[in-house]
C-alpha cells in the first residue's frame, strides 16, 4: 500500500467559513490540515491522500494584490513541496475561479500536479483551460459540491500517483486545449454518413470535434442623432503612450487601460506605441492615426457630424485573448462609459 | 461599432456592427495611398462607421468602406 | 441526376495482385506482374524533360524506406467503352464514367523525382516519405500496397513546370500500360457502378469537396486541366473511379493523392449505401484556397447552389479529401455556413492541426453551422520515429523541414507526417477527443 499523498489545498475565505462583509478582504493565511469543503475533500480521497495543509484568501484581497500573493503561495509550496495541489472547487464565482486557476498554473509551474474545478462558464475556466490545466467541470452552485469534489480526488490521485488518464469525457474535465489520438475502429466516410443520417433524422448524435459558439448579442437600435450623441474610442490593437506605463502584454490580456486624449488634434507619432504582439506596427508607429483615428474623429467634432469625443482611449490587446477575460473587460469598460453619458463607440480592431 | 479587416470572425463572435476598411495592421489607413489621399479614405471611413451606427441592424452586419451594406 | 437508363454505368474487373517481379515479359499471371525493364521504360519515356527514369519495386513489410514521394496511381485501364481512364493526359478529354475497367488490387505506381529549380514559400513541394514496414508503416499510406516506383530526373535545362506536365504523363501512362496485361482475362471479381433510381422518400445526398488548386506545386487536374478558375461543377461519382481528377500537388505529405481521388472513400461509403439509406446524387467539385476574404466567401456560396441545384438534401464536405487547414479552413467552413443556410443538412471531414502533443487550438476558423464533424485527428501527433532501414529508393537524403539540414534518409527518423497521413487514417478510423 503506497504512502498517502500529501495534498495542498486552496479554498476562499467564504468557503473557509467566514462570513460577513469583509470576507473578501481576508488575508492570505496557511494553516495545517483540512478546512472547510477540505474535510470533505480528504474523506473522498480514503487512504490515497491526506490535506496536509490548507491555503485560504479572500477573493477580493486575491484580485488586488495578485502577484504578491502568488509570490507567497509560491513560498508555501517549495516549503511544503506536496504531492498534488489542489483549488476549489469555485463553481460560478468569477474571481475564486481565477484565482484558482492563476495559483494551478504556478502549482504545475513549481512541477506540482494540479487539479481545481469550476463550472464551465467561469471566467477562469476559459482563462485557463489553453494553459492546459485540469478543470473538472462541476454545476454552477455548492449544490454540486460533493459530486465536484469526488471527481477532483480521483482526478488528483490518478495524476498524483502518475496513473494514466482517461478523456476528458470519463474523467469529467473540461475540455482543455489538448486533443488525444483514438482509434475508432471506423473509417471516416462511415462514420461521415452514419453522424449525417442521425442529424437528418434529428436523432442525437456527437460531433467529433466542437468549437465555442458565441451568445447572439441583440444590436441596439440606432442613434436617433449623431450630433448630439457623445463618441468614446476602444480598441484592442494595444496602441499605448510610449513606454506602456500600464504594462499591457502582448497577448492573453486580461486588464485595460485609459489614456488622456482630451486637447489632442490627432495621435502623435513617436508618442505612441503598438504593443499587441499579433500584427506587423510598422505602418502605426508611422502614423498612429491609421489605427486610432483620432484625427479625422476631430474634424467630424469640428464639423458638427457627431457631438463630442469622450476625453479618454481605452486600450487592451486582443491578441490570443481569453473570451471570458476580454468579457469582462468590455462590461467593466462598457459600464463607465454607460455612467459617463456615453451613446457610441468606434472600436478600431487588428 | 466594430472597425476590422477580418470580419468573418467579427460576425462569428457576434460584433453588430462592423465597417471594414484597410489591412488589418492599419484598419484606418493605406500607406500605399499619399497622406492626403490617405487622410480622404481615413474621413470616408469614419463617416461610414457613423452612418453604421445610425442604421438599424437585425444582426452582425458588415459595412464596406466604398460600397454599402455588404452581408 | 439519378438515371436508369444505363447513361454513366461502370464495371470494373478486380485482379488481385501479390508481387511484382522483373521478367523478359511484361505479363500477369498468377497474381504476379512481371515487368520488362526496357519496354516498360519505352512505353512511359518523356526524353525532353525526364532524363531518366530509375524503375523499383517495393512490397509490404520489406524494410525499405521511399522518399520525395510525388504522388501515387491505381493501376486501371480502360478495355470497354467510350474514352479512358484519366482522360485529358493519356487521350482527349471526353467524358469517362462508363464501360469497362480493369484495375489491379493493392498496387499503385509512386512517382518520386526531385525539381530542379529551387522554390520556398506556400507553392513549394515538401518532402514526404513511405516506410514499407516498422512503426511507421501503419501512419503511411501504400505500405499495404505493392508498388511500382518511378524516380525520375529532370533533363537539364528544363522548367519545373515541363518537369511537372512529363511526370504527369510518365506516371498515368504507367499505370494504364501496367494494367493493360489483364485486358483479356476474366476478372475473378466485378464491381458494378450505376446510380439506379431508387425510393423516393431516401434522402439525398451530394459530396462535396474543395479541390487543393493554387498553382504549380499545388495542381489538381480535372480532364487534363489545372482547376485554377474552376467555378463548382458537377461530377459524376464514376468519373472519379475513372480518373477524372489527377493530383499535382505536392505542399504536404499528408494530402492530395490521385489513388484516393480514384478509390475516394466517401464515394465509395454514398455508393455502399445507395438505394439502402441515401439516394446518392452526385459530386460537387470547386476549387478551395481562394485568394481573398470576397472569393473564399463567394466560393461558399458557389458549391452550395450548386448542390442545392442538384437538389440535394445532404452535404458531406471536405476540403481536399479531409487535407483541409491553414486559411483554406476559411473557404471550408464558408462552405459548410453556406449549404447550412441554403437549406442542406452538413456533416465534414477534416484533419486537426495543432501541437505534436495535440495542444493549442486544432481549428483556425469556425462557423456555428458545423456542428457535425468528423475529424482524423491531427497528422502531426503522436507520429512514431522510424528505424533505420535496408533499403531507401528515390535519393540518399530527405529533407522534411526546410528549418533543417537534409538527413540520412536511410536512418532513422522523426517526421510530422507521413505520405497520405490523411487518406491512411481516415480509413484505419482514427480520430481525436479532448483529454
Amino acid at each position: 500500500m503506497a504512502e498517502p499523498l500529501r495534498v495542498v489545498h486552496y479554498i476562499n475565505a467564504f468557503f473557509g467559513g467566514l462570513g460577513g462583509e469583509e470576507e473578501a478582504q481576508t488575508t492570505l493565511s496557511l494553516q495545517d490540515g483540512a478546512l472547510g469543503p477540505g474535510r470533505l475533500l480528504e474523506q473522498l480521497l480514503t487512504d490515497e491522500g491526506q490535506v496536509i495543509a490548507t491555503i485560504m484568501c479572500g477573493d477580493g484581497y486575491f484580485s488586488e494584490r495578485e502577484e504578491a500573493v502568488v509570490t507567497q503561495v509560491q513560498g508555501y509550496l517549495r516549503d511544503l513541496k506536496p504531492d498534488i495541489f489542489v483549488a476549489g472547487p469555485a463553481f460560478r464565482s468569477g474571481r475564486y475561479g481565477l484565482a484558482c486557476g492563476r495559483l494551478c498554473l504556478e502549482a504545475e509551474r513549481l512541477g506540482i500536479p494540479a487539479v481545481t474545478g469550476m463550472h464551465e462558464e467561469n471566467p477562469g475556466s476559459d482563462l485557463y483551460r489553453p494553459a492546459h490545466l485540469y478543470i473538472i467541470r462541476t454545476a454552477a452552485s455548492a449544490v454540486g459540491m460533493q459530486p465536484a469534489l469526488q471527481r477532483m480526488a480521483a482526478l488528483a490521485v490518478k495524476r498524483g500517483r502518475g496513473l494514466p488518464l482517461g478523456t476528458a469525457a470519463e474523467e469529467g474535465f473540461l475540455p482543455r486545449a489538448v486533443r488525444r489520438t483514438v482509434r475508432t475502429g471506423i473509417p471516416a466516410a462511415v462514420r461521415a454518413v452514419d453522424m449525417v443520417l442521425k442529424k437528418w433524422r434529428g436523432e442525437t448524435y456527437r460531433s467529433e470535434l466542437s468549437v465555442e459558439t458565441f451568445e447572439i448579442i441583440p444590436p441596439p437600435p440606432p442613434l436617433s442623432d449623431p450630433r448630439k450623441t457623445l463618441f468614446a474610442l476602444v480598441t484592442e490593437s494595444g496602441l499605448v503612450p510610449r513606454g506602456n506605463p500600464d504594462r499591457l502584454p502582448a497577448a492573453t490580456a486580461t486588464h485595460w487601460a485609459k489614456y488622456a486624449i482630451a486637447g489632442m488634434d490627432r495621435l502623435v507619432p513617436g508618442e505612441w506605441d503598438g504593443v499587441h504582439g499579433g500584427y506587423d506596427n510598422t505602418a502605426a508607429l508611422q502614423d498612429p492615426n491609421r489605427v486610432v483615428p483620432l484625427d479625422a474623429i476631430r474634424a467630424l467634432e469640428r464639423e458638427g457630424l457627431i457631438g463630442r469625443l469622450w476625453d479618454e482611449l481605452f486600450v487592451t490587446v486582443g491578441n490570443l485573448g481569453s473570451l471570458n477575460a476580454m468579457k469582462r473587460m468590455g462590461a467593466e469598460i462598457a459600464g463607465l462609459l454607460v455612467e459617463r453619458g456615453v451613446g457610441a463607440v468606434i472600436l478600431p480592431a487588428t | 461599432m466594430l472597425a476590422t479587416c477580418l470580419y468573418t470572425v467579427a460576425t462569428r463572435v457576434g460584433a453588430n456592427r462592423i465597417v471594414r476598411g484597410g489591412k488589418f495592421h492599419h484598419p484606418f489607413g493605406n500607406p500605399d495611398l499619399p497622406p492626403r489621399e490617405e487622410y480622404a479614405f481615413r474621413y470616408a471611413f469614419v463617416q461610414q462607421t457613423i452612418r453604421a451606427l445610425c442604421t438599424p441592424v437585425q444582426q452582425p452586419t458588415v459595412f464596406d468602406v466604398e460600397t454599402s451594406v455588404v452581408a | 441526376m439519378a438515371d436508369d437508363r444505363g447513361a454513366f454505368t461502370l464495371d470494373v474487373g478486380v485482379f488481385p495482385l501479390q508481387r511484382l517481379v522483373f521478367a523478359s515479359q511484361t505479363h500477369y499471371q498468377h497474381e504476379t506482374l512481371g515487368i520488362n525493364r526496357a519496354a516498360f521504360l519505352n512505353v512511359i519515356a518523356e526524353p525532353h524533360a525526364i532524363a531518366e527514369i530509375d524503375i523499383h519495386l517495393a512490397h509490404p513489410g520489406e524494410s525499405c524506406r521511399i522518399v520525395h514521394v510525388l504522388d501515387a496511381v491505381p493501376l486501371m485501364v480502360k478495355v470497354e467503352g467510350r474514352s479512358t481512364v484519366f482522360p485529358g493526359f493519356v487521350s482527349p478529354a471526353i467524358p469517362v464514367g462508363t464501360g469497362r475497367n480493369h484495375r489491379l488490387a493493392a498496387a499503385t505506381v509512386l512517382v518520386c523525382g526531385t525539381f530542379p529549380d529551387p522554390t520556398s514559400g506556400a507553392l513549394s513541394p515538401v518532402e514526404a516519405i513511405i516506410d514499407m514496414s516498422g512503426p511507421a508503416a501503419a501512419y503511411c499510406a501504400f505500405s499495404d500496397t505493392a508498388n511500382v516506383v518511378l524516380v525520375c530526373h529532370a533533363a537539364p535545362g528544363v522548367t519545373n513546370a515541363e518537369f511537372d506536365a512529363a511526370l504527369q504523363r510518365v506516371k498515368l501512362k504507367a499505370a494504364v500500360y501496367l494494367a493493360r496485361t489483364t485486358a483479356n482475362i476474366d476478372p475473378p471479381d466485378l464491381e458494378h457502378y450505376h446510380l439506379r433510381a431508387v425510393e423516393p422518400s431516401l434522402p439525398r445526398v451530394v459530396y462535396v469537396d474543395l479541390l487543393h488548386q493554387q498553382g504549380l506545386m499545388a495542381h489538381t487536374f480535372l480532364y487534363g486541366q489545372h482547376t485554377q478558375g474552376l467555378e463548382p461543377t458537377i461530377l459524376h461519382p464514376n468519373e472519379m473511379l475513372d480518373g477524372a481528377l489527377v493530383n499535382g500537388n505536392y505542399r504536404a505529405p499528408g494530402r492530395g493523392i490521385t489513388y484516393a481521388h480514384c478509390q475516394n472513400s466517401i464515394v465509395r461509403e454514398l455508393y455502399r449505401r445507395h438505394g439502402r439509406e441515401v439516394n446518392f446524387l452526385g459530386v460537387v467539385i470547386g476549387r478551395g484556397w481562394q485568394d481573398t476574404q470576397f472569393l473564399k466567401e463567394r466560393q461558399g456560396w458557389m458549391m452550395a447552389r450548386v448542390a442545392c441545384l442538384l437538389g440535394a438534401q445532404i452535404a458531406i464536405v471536405t476540403a481536399d479529401m479531409g487535407g483541409t487547414g491553414g486559411n483554406n479552413t476559411i473557404d471550408f467552413m464558408q462552405t459548410i455556413k453556406a449549404c447550412e443556410q441554403m437549406g442542406l443538412r452538413t456533416v465534414a471531414m477534416l484533419q486537426e492541426s495543432g501541437n505534436p502533443d495535440g495542444s493549442d487550438p486544432t481549428l483556425v476558423d469556425y462557423v456555428p453551422e458545423a456542428d457535425a464533424l468528423v475529424s482524423v485527428g491531427g497528422v502531426g501527433w503522436q507520429t512514431p520515429a522510424a528505424p533505420a532501414v535496408d533499403r531507401v529508393i528515390g535519393g540518399p537524403t530527405v529533407r522534411p523541414s526546410i528549418a533543417q539540414d537534409p538527413l540520412d534518409a536511410s536512418g532513422s527518423l522523426q517526421v510530422e507526417s507521413w505520405y497520405g497521413a490523411i487518406w491512411k487514417r481516415s480509413e484505419l478510423g482514427l480520430s481525436a477527443v479532448d483529454a
